[in-house]
């Protein structure tokens, strides 16, 4: 059988790593405070990929890659990277650094030619089509450029676009779930289209109980968490043991 | 004695540094290249792989890499290693892009999967079946990291050794036969137990 992942997400700004909630960011600590607190030789027996994201304004990519080698260098798991990839260029930079696959956004709005070329040369399999919507009076609308712009388009319609992409997952972020840690958003799981690609449910994740109902649901491949104040210490340890006793089918490393 | 290194192949995307690493984490020494000569001396091989199964076989094609590549493992007996794309490109053909010539070290083709309602590629951790398969020795978990849409379907023919995944249908999660070894998963991105298989393929 194959199993539920858990992705735990690290977001870069400007050599630090933020938390974000409801995308307004606060600086947690560098690198060094990720690796210290977050030991990450250990804590890969606990999550099943990692997410790094750059959302700095102005990139510094080898800054950036700098910071990623020092977090991943002993952890032998998945990795994705993301933010700002509008070209070959940057998403090559990513994937041939140790990323096994990266995150997409903007581009699969502004430049979805890039998404063919992209998976010609390394695959389907190494894109994640990321998605940010919120809730409107009546609507769900999608946003990009780091949830900025408003996509104009009906919400089903996008992420029909999105699934006939040449991408390997879709993941979609609740906005107003985004770092609250008040649980993620079931009820979306009805609204979407079919989708036949796996999908990462992302956003307001804050104990295990938020993850049992979502991860029982066969639309559901995985969840994706970035709230680094909610899984300090024991938290990502305590999650996965949580989840194993309510008989979600995660690896057991430990 | 000099200590073997494994020469991992470059096809030309850049898409090893992982491998390296796992391979650096185990005292191991790798280097990598594209030369024929460099390839044709080598003590041990790994061919890692991405991307669609066309764009494998004309990255061999073009470096001349393919003559080269059967003269290593065939002749001189070279150990090879083939993960994900690097496995179906030592098969006999795929049906992604119909291309009919793998570098054929076994009779398998490649399909796609097929089932309705099931997602597409294949992607995290699943559970493999077989364990006397000499690079699962001593690997305490079964489970590893897979990300693909096309896989080997039909058994290979008695004698090759091999291990088992299902995903709507059954699938060749791996194979060795005399030298030639090839995985579908990521052994270097499968944690501790993936370590732990390139670790044997080095010492076998």
């Amino acid at each position: 059988m194959l199993k539920k992942r858990i992705i735990f997400c690290l977001l870069y700004k400007d050599g630090y790593f933020v938390q974000s909630r409801n995308f307004i960011t606060n600086i947690i600590g560098d690198a060094n405070w990720i690796v210290k607190n977050y030991n990450f030789i250990n804590i890969s027996n606990y999550i099943d990929e990692l997410i790094i994201l750059d959302i700095s304004l102005k990139k510094k990519t080898n800054t950036f890659l700098k910071n990623v080698e020092m977090i991943v260098k002993r952890s032998f798991i998945p990795l994705t990277l993301g933010g700002g990839i509008k070209n070959l260029t940057l998403a090559r930079a990513f994937l041939e650094n140790m990323s096994d696959k990266i995150l997409v956004n903007t581009a699969l709005f502004e430049n979805h030619e890039i998404i063919s070329e992209i998976s010609n040369r390394y695959g389907s399999q190494s894109i994640i089509a990321a998605l940010d919507y919120k809730y409107e009076i009546n609507k769900k609308i999608i946003l990009k450029n780091n949830a900025r712009i408003e996509v104009n388009n009906d919400f089903k319609k996008i992420l029909k676009f999105v699934n006939n992409l040449d991408v390997g997952e879709i993941l979609i972020n609740s906005i107003d779930k985004d770092g609250t840690g008040q649980g993620l958003d079931i009820k979306i799981l009805e609204k979407l289209p079919k989708l036949n690609k796996p999908l990462i449910l992302s956003g307001g994740a804050g104990n295990y109980k938020h993850f049992i109902d979502i991860l029982t649901s066969k639309k559901v491949s995985a969840i994706s968490t970035s709230n680094l104040l909610n899984f300090v210490g024991n938290g990502l340890k305590d999650l996965r043991h949580g989840l194993q006793k309510n008989k979600i089918d995660l690896p057991s490393w430990d | 004695m000099k200590k073997p290194k494994i020469t991992i192949l470059d096809l030309g995307y850049g898409n090893f540094k992982s491998l390296i690493n796992a391979f650096d984490y185990l005292n191991i020494k790798t280097y990598v290249t594209n030369n024929k000569k460099k390839i044709s001396s080598s003590d041990m091989l790994c061919l890692p792989g991405v991307g669609a199964y066309k764009t494998g076989i004309d990255s061999l094609k073009d470096q001349g890499l393919f003559d080269v590549l059967r003269e290593v493992v065939n002749i001189k007996k070279r150990k090879v290693l083939g993960i994900c794309l690097g496995m179906q490109l030592l098969c006999s053909s795929s049906e992604e892009g119909n291309i009919r010539e793998g570098l054929n070290f076994l009779n398998l083709k490649i399909t796609k999967f097929k089932s309705k309602n099931l997602k597409i590629p294949h992607i995290g951790f699943n559970s493999v079946k077989n364990h006397n398969f000499s690079l699962l020795k001593n690997v305490k978990k079964n489970y590893f990291y897979f990300a693909h849409s096309y896989a080997a379907k039909k058994k290979p023919l008695k004698g090759i050794n091999f291990i088992e995944c299902e995903y709507g249908e059954k699938f060749i999660a791996g194979f060795e036969k005399n030298n030639v070894y090839g995985l579908q998963f990521h052994p270097e991105k499968s944690q501790s137990n993936g370590l732990k298989i390139l670790e044997n393929f080095y010492k076998i």
